[in-house]
């Protein structure tokens, strides 16, 4: 059933998941419901491989989540090829995510969300003061577990210890992995990462002091 | 004091030719010279700390001079007894005492003895490279492990209940650690009885890349070194049965 050629935006998405590139096939921006439902039967699969090698409990996919962060990798990086918008209509191309976020939307969103700091940085290489950067930045430091590491300042209150057992372990491993100080010496987040490596604290990572 | 001070008194020994094996002990004393003259050995160059040592307070059937202008002194007197005898044959201890070897016994056919292997505790400190756990206690941990811990460790299955992680650091958990020897890995704090003979032992087995892994009881088993993957919580979830068993 998911086949390379049967759509722009699923090739897109399975070549960013397989293969960690972007590969864009077509200017188009506007998706059939049938196309959604084929990426999110990808991205769905694709979670439940991972999510084997989450700890503890895995939380339930997400597919509107899932869906968003997808059209977000995929129109990002669309317009930074190729742009005929102007600038106040980036921010109605690229919504933010209206709604909850619980362990479930962050780690489903994250299929594709963890993709977009380097969009970002790319899209900021280009041109300091692009709008699309600028746009991109806000909607990182909503999500710090897709940021971690990427240097992005975390907006009020979204920079906390996430209360799901399965998320929080994540975002530690996640920290510990990308060796992103900042977090890491944030109160509270300092003591779970020095808890995760236990004794080993300088062989696993020597400039955590 | 100085053995060698001027004018100290040179010692001689005189003993039996039939006696000659008591001088083994002191056979090593490599300055002593030995010569042989109607019937008895002649030693000289002793030393008085020497004569009074044990090793030679403890050959029988000896007579100890001390050596003075070519006279003998028996030891405390003032009267000589006799001239040293001349024209001796002096030789190093060591080469007028030569060691001789017992011949082989060429109808010695004795080859059915065998030497048992076992392993036995030793006081060697060695590296633990690996740690055997139990299922259940595995499972505990990995359930929430850390990504970090795991990334630099391997796992194998052993039997039932019971699964092997290599790498370092290992994780903090109990279970016996072993310690490797070429192919072999071996309970920490124990080595084979006769850890000569485990390069001969190692060939005999022939493990062909794989590991042997020996038990405190000294018997082992064999672990194939392309069953051993790389430890991660996919990977045990996928090999174990879901939740609440604590077989694998």
């Amino acid at each position: 059933m998911l086949n390379p050629g049967q759509s722009f935006f699923l090739d897109t998405i399975m070549q960013l998941r397989q293969t960690e590139n972007i590969l864009l096939h077509s200017r188009m921006m506007e998706f059939t419901a049938e196309e959604e439902e084929l990426v999110i039967e990808f991205l769905r699969r694709e979670y439940e491989t991972e999510s084997l090698d989450y700890p503890f409990v895995p939380p339930a996919f997400n597919a509107p989540a899932a869906l968003w962060a997808a059209k977000l990798a995929y129109l990002s990086s669309l317009l930074i090829l190729y742009r005929e918008n102007k600038n106040e209509e980036l921010a109605s191309i690229l919504p933010v995510y209206a709604g909850e976020k619980d362990a479930s939307v962050i780690l489903s969103a994250d299929l594709c969300l963890r993709f977009l700091p380097a969009i970002y940085l790319f899209a900021k290489m280009l041109d300091q003061e692009d709008t699309l950067a600028g746009l991109l930045r806000d909607i990182l430091g909503e999500w710090p577990y897709a940021a971690t590491g990427a240097g992005i300042e975390a907006k009020e209150g979204e920079a906390v210890l996430p209360d799901n057992d399965c998320l929080r372990q994540l975002y530690i491993d996640r920290i510990i992995a990308k060796k992103d100080l900042r977090s890491a010496s944030m109160q509270g987040i300092r003591e779970q990462v020095q808890a995760s490596m236990g004794n080993y604290s300088t062989t696993f990572w020597k400039e955590l002091k | 004091m100085a053995e060698d001070t001027p004018g100290s008194l040179e010692y001689i020994l005189r003993i039996g030719q039939e006696h000659r094996d008591l001088l083994s002990q002191v056979r090593h004393w490599d300055k002593l010279k030995i010569a042989l003259h109607e019937g008895s050995y002649w030693i000289k160059e002793l030393t008085a700390r020497q004569v009074a040592s044990p090793e030679i307070k403890s050959i029988p059937y000896k007579e100890i001079f001390y050596l003075k202008g070519n006279k003998l002194f028996p030891e405390g007197s003032r009267l000589p007894v006799q001239r040293m005898p001349l024209s001796l044959l002096w030789a190093p201890i060591d080469r007028g005492l030569p060691v001789k070897l017992p011949m082989p016994n060429h109808n010695f056919f004795g080859l059915k003895e065998t030497v048992g292997i076992s392993i036995v505790p030793s006081a060697k400190e060695e590296q633990a490279v690996a740690l055997m756990v139990t299922a259940a206690d595995l499972r505990m941990y990995m359930e929430t492990a850390p990504a970090v811990r795991l990334q630099p460790l391997s796992w194998v299955i052993i039997g039932k209940d019971k699964a092997m992680i290599f790498g370092s650091p290992l994780l903090p958990m109990q279970g016996q650690a072993f310690w490797k020897k070429g192919s072999f890995l071996f309970p920490a704090g124990f080595d084979l009885e006769f850890p000569v003979l485990s390069a001969q032992l190692e060939n005999k087995m022939d493990p062909q890349g794989d590991l042997i892994v020996w038990e405190k009881d000294s018997t082992c088993f064999r672990v194939e070194k392309a069953a051993i993957k790389k430890l991660s919580i996919a990977s045990f979830r996928r090999s174990v049965k879901p939740q609440g068993s604590v077989t694998l």
